[in-house]
């Protein structure tokens, strides 16, 4: 093929650079995944050798089998050097078997790679969920959700890519400048110089238009993000939109990003486009510049090869074709080096999360959940989750088991916080937390997570079926105890309705039943766990009112003997509950039953008055 | 696909030029690999100094227009492919901003994305391939047959064994491979909703104590997403040295035919014009692989095509899709502005269910009126309030606005006159004031300051470092809930409406807000008609009247205080609400 291959839409040049900040420690942890895998790597080794070797070697098989075909001059119409057939069958078998070899290698070493890669890759992302199962809900209130997904994607697959692709052709690029430097000196220290030359040449103009091309890509990068984030919005935003008579407003801002993108789309692509056709250009001036200085070498014999004997032109032949063998790794490693960058910038952010703490399970005491009673006391806690704003201060309740306990105050006030604290998702600041007596800093967290039971207000269910979705609550549940769970939740009805019933499986986010629907199955989901500790934060939110009432309704004869905490803003769900508690900026400010409260016309008084009287309005 | 190519007729003076260019400097390449022979056999090989910078200047020649030629198919393709794109692109999205509200939940928001994004991008690179790959490959493929078979009809042979056993090999491969890519997306999506179940719903997971049922579910779908990867790497590992071998194999059977062809010569002295000579084997050997590598240049590219066309046909799904919707003819100078709303015999079922969400629905509200909606999930309240900005269209029956059809208005009027606050506060990033002066830019500080304080979003906004001149993040994500519905509902009074409509749009605020809320509405915009949708009774009970829903029918509409005596449904969520009260 006359002169490189031609690369892509200028694909090279279109992801930004991303350097890793601690590269040697990263090389080093990275490299002690792939020394696992000793054999392996012994394999990619010696394949690549044995390819890069009988590559290089090829060239001087083909240039011997060109010497053994003679030298014809065309204008005397005579041989000028004899051919020598026995020479030529000689190399032309040495150079099948060569290719065949050559192929051989050439399977065993993407073989190997693509073991290598698999390996470490799998190890990593089982390594990785491992840590983010295990990572404390603090972190990952505190991170970006999507930051996470995206190390367990792009940058696991970005290491994967430079194991598969960077690890063989690094190897066997260093291999071949190696030998085909060696060769070319060997046979003509001279004419090496002129391949120097035009490597030079190449390196060059891959630098030149890569510098001229980068910034172009990157702010084509920056106008297609707010391209497409202008079109995401206002396609999410479509209803209003509409209603606001948004809509011509919104075609020419598209518009003008629209052109924008594609001014510098054009401009970009025309540059990196001419990568092609100019390397093509340099190559084969390359040629050029071998064929002059190779004629005058061997017209003139000036150059010897290093065992002394004058150039021939086998020799120039030669050149044509190693000149190329050698600026081409040159190239491919200047490009690895990049994607090489990026594996391990991407490493480098997996490490960070591998190397983040775990939740600490360990335990002090014994803590059987069979013989949890339910009696929780909050003694003197103080917590914040960022040091400048408390969230509780010094506070303490005693909650006496098989009571129902509502709390209720504005957003903010720290009721979910002390569900938080009780699951130990957050850990508290000072004082303590007992559950029966025992402080629940020294029970190991799946001891004290396996006697409680929560239900969120956003509920969380899996992509798979409603009925796995229940069991999850306790794995080995009949399906008698599902199908009274369901029951239980009023889920039956629409569980039914549905055209496989409880085999459904949700989609995620669950979109194929609605949110109150939702709600109802994590109540069951709760209730199939038979806890001794009930958790119900905002869990009826989206559900109609007089659903909530049936569900109350069991919910009472279910928590007979137990201990339920009920978070709510509708005050109809808790007039019933043993104890209410209106907190205010991390403070209990009232406590007591309905009529308690009622009786001292205080906040709870307000509140129910504007919930129930309505406000005059 | 075809049907979008009228939009690069407008390029076809680039469209035209840029493969012209590119079979010229395909053509450049093969005729410098004559000149590379004949500098072989004519001046290396001789050792003619002249020749050999004759046709090396030949060669800088050849090569400088084939690389201004390059460059040039480049810039005209390019200039052909984004304009086409970029035209294409501004299509689509208009005709997006024109759908319905109902086609465009028929399509998903999510799809409309990438059909305005990737979608282009690929019919776009499509046009460039086309363009210029598939040009180049094919003249690489014809003109590398005729020049080899030039040299010498024996060579023929070689092609006509290789390209059959060439694309064998890659059918084969594409019959072993390309499902087996539609496998992995889906292993890996298993893979990514793992993850994505576990770091969004981490809290259930730890309360139920899963990690390590989370951790074995996910080793499983690992395990599944790595094998079939492995598979398609084992097969890429037997496939492309196979192929290098049938490279180089034609290229021993060209040196062993030239060879012997050289050696027949020699030893019989035969016509040496006959003979192959070395400059045209090497030759031979760089068309055969320009052959090689064009025919897998051509399998990729029709991979490729396929795709294209798939997002072709996507893309045309949006363009062709109707105006549901027509527009009506009324000009806003001859409508009164009052603001009465009068539903006859309304009924709604959506065009591909039988089922009717309203039945025969009919009521009157005067100007100025508060009426509040009442009644469970799914009984229509919001079918309600949607026929009545036409979101859609009615089944049966007809909806008066001032009097006048809604279908007579022109939706921009109609949507001047009616505001509504939807349950969904859909904010988009920037400032809160630019949030609240959405749709009504012209706005002065005053007039947002004001429905600012209407709305009760004075206080949070002041009490943010940079006031209203506050962030909100994308999509208003910065805000809470509570927050983002109350600057909706700036928003929607901003355009001093006629009608405002509440589609449970205050969910999110608490209730004594909420009160201050309606009490400021009534104070300062007494004579617009306000709709509220409430789960709420305590929302609803001080509206001047109110209609209770049930399955699609009236089932009641009347004061608080009627409704109490002698409407069940109403009594029943009103003592839902309130019930132990009531015990």
């Amino acid at each position: 093929m006359a002169g490189p291959r031609r690369g892509g839409m200028g694909g090279r040049f279109a992801q930004p650079q991303e350097k890793p900040k601690d590269r040697k420690k990263t090389i080093k942890r990275l490299l002690s995944y792939l020394t696992e895998h000793r054999i392996l790597l012994v394999g990619i080794v010696m394949s690549v050798v044995i390819y890069s070797g009988l590559t290089i070697a090829t060239s001087i098989f083909i240039k011997n089998l060109v010497a053994s075909l003679g030298t014809y001059d065309v204008e005397t119409k005579q041989f000028t050097m004899n051919p020598n057939e026995g020479q030529f069958y000689l190399y032309l078998f040495l150079l099948l078997g060569t290719y065949i070899t050559i192929s051989v290698s050439n399977y065993f070493m993407t073989l190997f790679c693509s073991f290598l890669s698999v390996r470490v890759v799998r190890k990593m992302r089982n390594e990785l969920f491992n840590k983010i199962i295990y990572l404390p809900i603090s972190y990952l209130d505190n991170n970006s959700h999507g930051d996470l997904m995206s190390r367990m994607t792009n940058d696991i697959d970005n290491v994967s890519n430079a194991i598969t692709q960077s690890l063989s052709s690094l190897i066997s690029g260093v291999l071949t400048i190696l030998g085909c430097l060696g060769i070319m000196i060997y046979y003509s220290p001279l004419l090496t110089l002129v391949s120097f030359f035009v490597l030079l040449l190449t390196l060059l103009v891959t630098f030149l238009i890569g510098k001229f091309v980068r910034p172009l890509f990157k702010k084509q990068q920056e106008v297609l993000g707010q391209l497409n984030g202008q079109t995401e919005e206002m396609v999410n935003g479509f209803k209003t939109v509409k209603v606001y008579n948004h809509q011509e407003k919104a075609i020419d801002e598209f518009n003008k990003y629209s052109d924008n993108f594609t001014h510098y789309s054009i401009k970009a692509q025309i540059i990196a486009g001419s990568m092609g056709p100019v390397m093509n250009f340099v190559g084969n001036v390359g040629y050029f510049l071998v064929c002059i200085f190779g004629s005058l070498l061997v017209l003139n014999h000036i150059s010897y090869t290093l065992s002394g004997q004058p150039i021939d032109v086998s020799i120039v032949i030669m050149f044509l074709t190693t000149t190329k063998q050698f600026t081409r790794p040159i190239n491919e490693i200047a490009q690895l080096y990049s994607s090489l960058l990026s594996a391990l910038a991407g490493a480098e952010r997996v490490f960070k999360v591998l190397d983040e703490k775990s939740e600490d399970f360990s335990k002090k005491e014994e803590f059987p959940v069979e013989k949890v009673k339910g009696n929780i006391d909050f003694e003197n806690v103080n917590f914040s989750y960022t040091p400048e704003k408390k969230v509780l201060n010094n506070f303490s309740i005693d909650l006496r088991a098989g009571h129902k306990i509502a709390l209720v105050g504005a957003t903010g006030s720290g009721k979910t916080t002390i569900v938080n604290l009780l699951l130990r998702f957050y850990d508290i600041d000072s004082g303590s937390i007992k559950i029966d007596g025992i402080n629940i800093q020294n029970i190991s967290k799946k001891d004290l997570r396996d006697s409680i039971s929560i239900v969120l207000q956003d509920p969380v269910l899996f992509g798979d079926s409603i009925e796995n979705n229940i069991r999850y609550g306790r794995e080995g549940a009949t399906d008698e105890e599902i199908d009274a769970a369901l029951e239980f939740a009023n889920c039956s009805s629409f569980v039914e309705a549905l055209p496989e019933g409880k085999k459904t499986i949700l989609n995620e986010g669950a979109t194929n039943i609605s949110q109150g629907q939702r709600q109802l199955l994590t109540i069951a989901r709760a209730v199939i766990s038979d806890p001794k500790i009930l958790i119900l934060d905002e869990a009826t939110s989206s559900v109609d009112t007089r659903t909530e009432k049936n569900i109350q309704d069991a919910m009472v004869r279910l928590m007979k003997n137990r201990t339920s905490i009920i978070v709510a803003h509708r005050l109809s769900t808790i007039q019933d509950a043993d104890l209410i508690l209106v907190l205010d900026q991390g403070q209990i400010v009232e406590k007591g039953n309905h009529r308690e409260l009622l009786a001292i016309d205080g906040v709870y008084k307000k509140l129910y008055d504007t919930q129930f009287q309505g406000l005059d309005t | 696909m075809i049907k979008l190519l009228r939009y690069i007729k407008k390029y076809w003076f680039f469209a035209i030029l840029a493969p012209l260019c590119m079979i010229g400097e395909v053509a450049m390449d093969l005729i410098l690999a004559q000149y590379m022979e004949k500098m072989v056999d004519f001046g290396i090989q001789t050792s003619n100094m002249d020749n050999v910078v004759k046709y090396g200047l030949i060669m800088l020649a050849i090569v400088f227009a084939g690389v201004i030629l390059g460059v040039l198919s480049g810039v005209f393709t390019n200039l052909a492919a984004f304009n086409f794109s970029n035209d294409l692109r501004k299509e689509v999205f208009a005709k997006i901003m024109k759908l319905s509200i109902h086609q465009s939940d028929d399509f998903k928001t999510g799809s409309l994305v990438t059909r305005v994004t990737n979608d282009i991008t690929q019919v776009q690179n499509m046009i460039a391939m086309v363009l210029r790959g598939l040009i180049r490959a094919t003249s690489f493929f014809v003109l590398g047959i005729i020049f080899t078979l030039m040299i010498s009809i024996k060579f023929g042979i070689v092609i006509l064994v290789l390209l059959p056993l060439e694309v064998l090999l890659i059918v084969f491969f594409v019959r072993l491979v390309f499902p087996i890519f539609k496998i992995i997306q889906q292993k890996l999506d298993k893979v990514n909703t793992i993850v994505h179940e576990n770091v969004s719903g981490a809290r259930v997971v730890k309360a139920f104590s899963k990690e390590p049922y989370e951790y074995d579910r996910f080793v499983v779908a690992n395990n599944e997403y790595t094998e079939k990867n492995l598979y398609i790497a084992k097969v890429m590992a037997v496939v492309m040295p196979l192929f290098t071998l049938l490279v180089y194999g034609s290229q021993i059977v060209i040196y062993y035919l030239g060879g012997r062809s050289i050696f027949s010569a020699y030893k019989d002295l035969i016509g040496l014009d006959e003979m192959i000579m070395v400059g045209q084997i090497t030759q031979a050997n760089t068309y055969i692989m320009m052959i090689c590598s064009s025919i897998v240049m051509l399998g990729m590219m029709f991979a490729a095509l396929a795709r294209a066309f798939a997002s072709a046909s996507r893309i045309n799904e949006i363009l062709d899709a109707p105006v549901d919707l027509e527009d009506g003819k009324e000009e806003l100078s001859t409508l009164k502005e009052e603001g009465t709303i009068k539903f006859e015999n309304v009924s709604f079922h959506y065009p591909e269910s039988e089922k009717d969400i309203l039945k025969n629905i009919s009521f009157e509200i005067k100007q100025g009126e508060t009426i509040a909606i009442v009644g469970s999930t799914g009984c229509g309240k919001s079918t309600l309030v949607n026929l009545l900005v036409r979101f859609y269209d009615v089944s049966e029956g007809k909806i008066l606005v001032d009097n006048r059809d809604v279908r007579d208005f022109k939706q921009k009027d109609l949507r001047n006159i009616i505001s509504i606050c939807l349950q969904k506060a859909e904010l988009f990033s920037g400032s809160i004031k630019e949030n609240i002066a959405f749709g009504n830019e012209d706005a002065s500080d005053d007039e947002i300051n004001k429905v600012a304080s209407i709305s009760q979003a004075e206080d949070f906004i002041t009490s943010k470092p940079q006031g209203i001149d506050s962030y909100v993040g994308e999509q208003g994500n910065e805000l809470s809930g509570g927050q983002k519905q109350r600057v909706s509902i700036a928003r929607a009074l901003l355009k001093k409406p006629q009608i405002i409509i509440f589609d449970d749009s205050t969910s999110a605020l608490d209730l004594v807000t909420e009160a201050k809320l309606h009490k400021a509405l009534k104070k300062e915009m007494p004579n617009t008609t306000k709709i509220i949708i409430a789960q709420r009774i305590a929302t609803a009970k001080n509206a001047d009247k109110i209609i209770v829903l049930d399955n699609g029918n009236i089932n009641g509409f009347d004061t608080h205080e009627n409704l109490m005596k002698n409407n069940l449904i109403y009594q029943d969520i009103y003592s839902s609400q309130l019930k132990r009260e009531a015990n």
